[in-house]
């Protein structure tokens, strides 16, 4: 009877999450702080398990810092986002750079490129590549 | 049978009316936008707008299987299915085996893990994400055949209570097929709660609990009763640590834990223990990272003597313009003859570095690490890396038959991966793996070996 309150009420928690989600809305915008962004990138990506449980922005910059991501100037926590600060992450050419500078939806394209540049380098990263694994031995016998 | 009957019914109407009353709650919120149109339009009836106004809200539902928008990225709802495959040739498939002698039996090792990750951002301020992996493994050849199953599940709830501090638990449970022991199992679970306030601009703080369960199945068929541990145990351990931020470049972190383990069937592993540590990071620019701490680790054992060792370690993180990334680090650290770290890697199975027999209660171990990453493009990955572990074992440790076990690894290796969709990728890796030299053949984990390992892989990602 436990099991069947505790399956109902996760069932019910779940579809309250899903109807009350339109509250959930980050503030992204120019002139966020970059500890706020550096956050809403691990989200973006689904890489919170990858930090502590208690993760405060700085654990955020360290992960994507060991990942290779970091802006030119380092990482401020404190520091804004605008376009050049996101510029900076990605190898564009100065046409492309300056075409995204102007274009008022140039944020959000630059806010993707650097989405997908994340998630390429931690989908690599997620397959535990770096460590060679064997299918026996995985307890001391 | 009436006597079961009657209460499920009770049951079964409380949960209804459970899911009838959160349902009002939601309601509002659902239907304040026709409030204006509730008056203009008397002849509607009740129903029919409640149906109305249901379907409009279900319109802006998110599909959490669709690719989210970039907005909505890690504030919307989200369904991840992912699958991990992989299969190659190892040279010496049974180096994990305690008694697998100077034959090597090359054969063929495969896993495939597919899993599902449900991500439900609840507000601005809460994170929930719950992940269940499952993994079946592989070995045959000629001389070996062995199959392992795991399933792992993972959740994590993460709450920002202000600007300053964020809380969260995660837990991780797993069930396991232990290696050559077909059909036996452990479970192992992990909850970890922590919180961490920022005090001003230069004073970071971190508390956290962990609390371990892990139940060994145990080697029951073991003829010979003395050589027998039998690791079930529970653990917990709560960790402080402030970080101050000394310098725009230089931050130090003072950390203390204790920690205690009960091992109910070997008491002569139960031990309580203490760890101050400083610990240092120094940007050397804005591409470099250096890291260091010094400590102290003392172990104090329930049935007598105690360890006491000083604990240090060192580390550099280096960037190459944008795509190429070094890292090295060494540690000295003081160890459980099982290692439950690997629980928590990306890949729920230990390395063959993790592996020691259980007769020692504690070991020490300097290890040394290094990965290099060189992002060609973002198709293009290639990488290396080498490890190489060196245990160190006092006669008094080992429980069972107080002689010592100074086992000395290594691998090194490479891999190539290329992106072919935003999904998918596929790799390739090559690992060489040596024991250099494994203490007396009468009490090792493994005899000395050397292995070669090709394989290939593909992991999808959505």
């Amino acid at each position: 009877m436990k099991r069947n309150l505790l399956t109902v009420l996760l069932v019910t928690l779940f579809a309250f999450a899903f109807i009350l989600n339109p509250l959930a809305h980050a503030e992204l915008k120019e002139g966020m702080s970059q500890g706020e962004f550096a956050i809403w990138l691990v989200k973006a990506v689904g890489a919170m398990y990858k930090l502590p449980p208690g993760a405060n922005a700085q654990d955020a910059v360290d992960f994507l810092t060991n990942l290779g991501l970091v802006p030119d100037g380092d990482w401020q926590v404190d520091g804004i986002v605008d376009k050049q600060f996101l510029i900076s992450f990605l190898n564009l050419s100065q046409e492309e750079a300056d075409a995204l500078l102007k274009d008022p939806e140039g944020f959000d394209k630059l806010l993707a490129k650097v989405r997908e540049l994340l998630q390429s380098r931690f989908d690599d990263a997620r397959q535990g590549v770096f460590r060679v694994q064997s299918a026996s031995g995985s307890v001391p016998a | 049978m009436k006597k079961h009957l009657a209460p499920r019914k009770r049951y079964l109407l409380i949960h209804v009316a459970l899911v009838a009353l959160l349902s009002l709650f939601a309601m509002p919120s659902l239907y304040a936008d026709d409030a204006a149109a509730t008056t203009q339009s008397q002849t509607e009836s009740k129903s029919s707008r409640m149906w109305d106004g249901l379907l409009d809200s279900m319109k802006t539902v998110t599909n959490p299987f669709s690719e989210v928008s970039v907005r909505d990225a890690g504030v919307k709802p989200r369904i991840r299915p992912h699958l991990h495959g992989g299969s190659g040739w190892n040279s010496n498939a049974n180096v994990g085996e305690k008694d697998s002698g100077t034959n090597s039996k090359a054969g063929w090792q495969a896993r495939i893990s597919p899993g599902v990750t449900l991500e439900v951002p609840v507000s601005e301020k809460m994170y929930t994400m719950l992940d269940y992996t499952y993994s079946f493994s592989t070995t045959q050849g000629p001389d070996i055949s062995e199959n392992e199953n795991t399933h792992n599940l993972g959740a994590l709830v993460r709450y920002d209570y202000s600007k300053d501090t964020s809380l969260g638990v995660n837990n991780n449970f797993q069930i396991s097929d232990m290696p050559n022991q077909a059909g036996k199992r452990f479970l192992l679970e992990t909850v970890k709660p922590e919180i961490q306030h920022t005090f001003g601009e230069k004073l970071r703080s971190a508390l956290n609990y962990q609390f371990q369960h892990y139940r060994d199945v145990g080697p029951t068929d073991d003829s010979d009763s003395s050589t027998i541990t039998r690791d079930t145990f529970n653990d917990n351990s709560v960790t402080g640590s402030l970080t101050y931020d000394v310098a725009c470049k230089l931050s130090l972190t003072p950390q203390f834990s204790w920690h205690v383990r009960e091992y109910p069937k070997t008491d002569e592993k139960s031990y309580w223990s203490i760890s101050p540590d400083l610990g240092a990071v120094y940007g050397l620019g804005s591409k470099t990272k250096l890291t260091g701490h010094f400590g102290w680790g003392y172990r104090r054992f329930k049935d007598e003597g105690n360890a006491s060792e000083l604990l240090y370690g060192a580390g550099i993180n280096h960037m190459l313009g944008r795509k190429f990334t070094w890292a090295f680090n060494y540690d000295k650290t003081q160890q459980d003859t099982f290692d439950t770290g690997f629980i928590n890697r990306d890949t729920p199975i230990a390395t063959n570095l993790d592996n020691y027999d259980r007769h020692f209660r504690t070991l020490n171990v300097h290890r040394f690490g290094t990965t290099t990453s060189y992002f060609l493009n973002e198709k293009n990955l290639f990488s290396l890396f080498g490890d190489f572990s060196f245990v160190q074992t006092k006669e008094s440790d080992n429980i069972v038959s107080s002689d010592e076990n100074d086992e000395k690894k290594m691998e090194i290796g490479g891999m190539y991966s290329y992106k072919l969709t935003r999904f998918l990728d596929l790799r390739l890796g090559y690992t060489f793996g040596r024991s250099f030299y494994a203490g007396s053949t009468s009490n090792t984990a493994r005899t000395q070996y050397t292995y070669h390992k090709v394989d290939a892989g593909v992991n999808l990602n959505f």
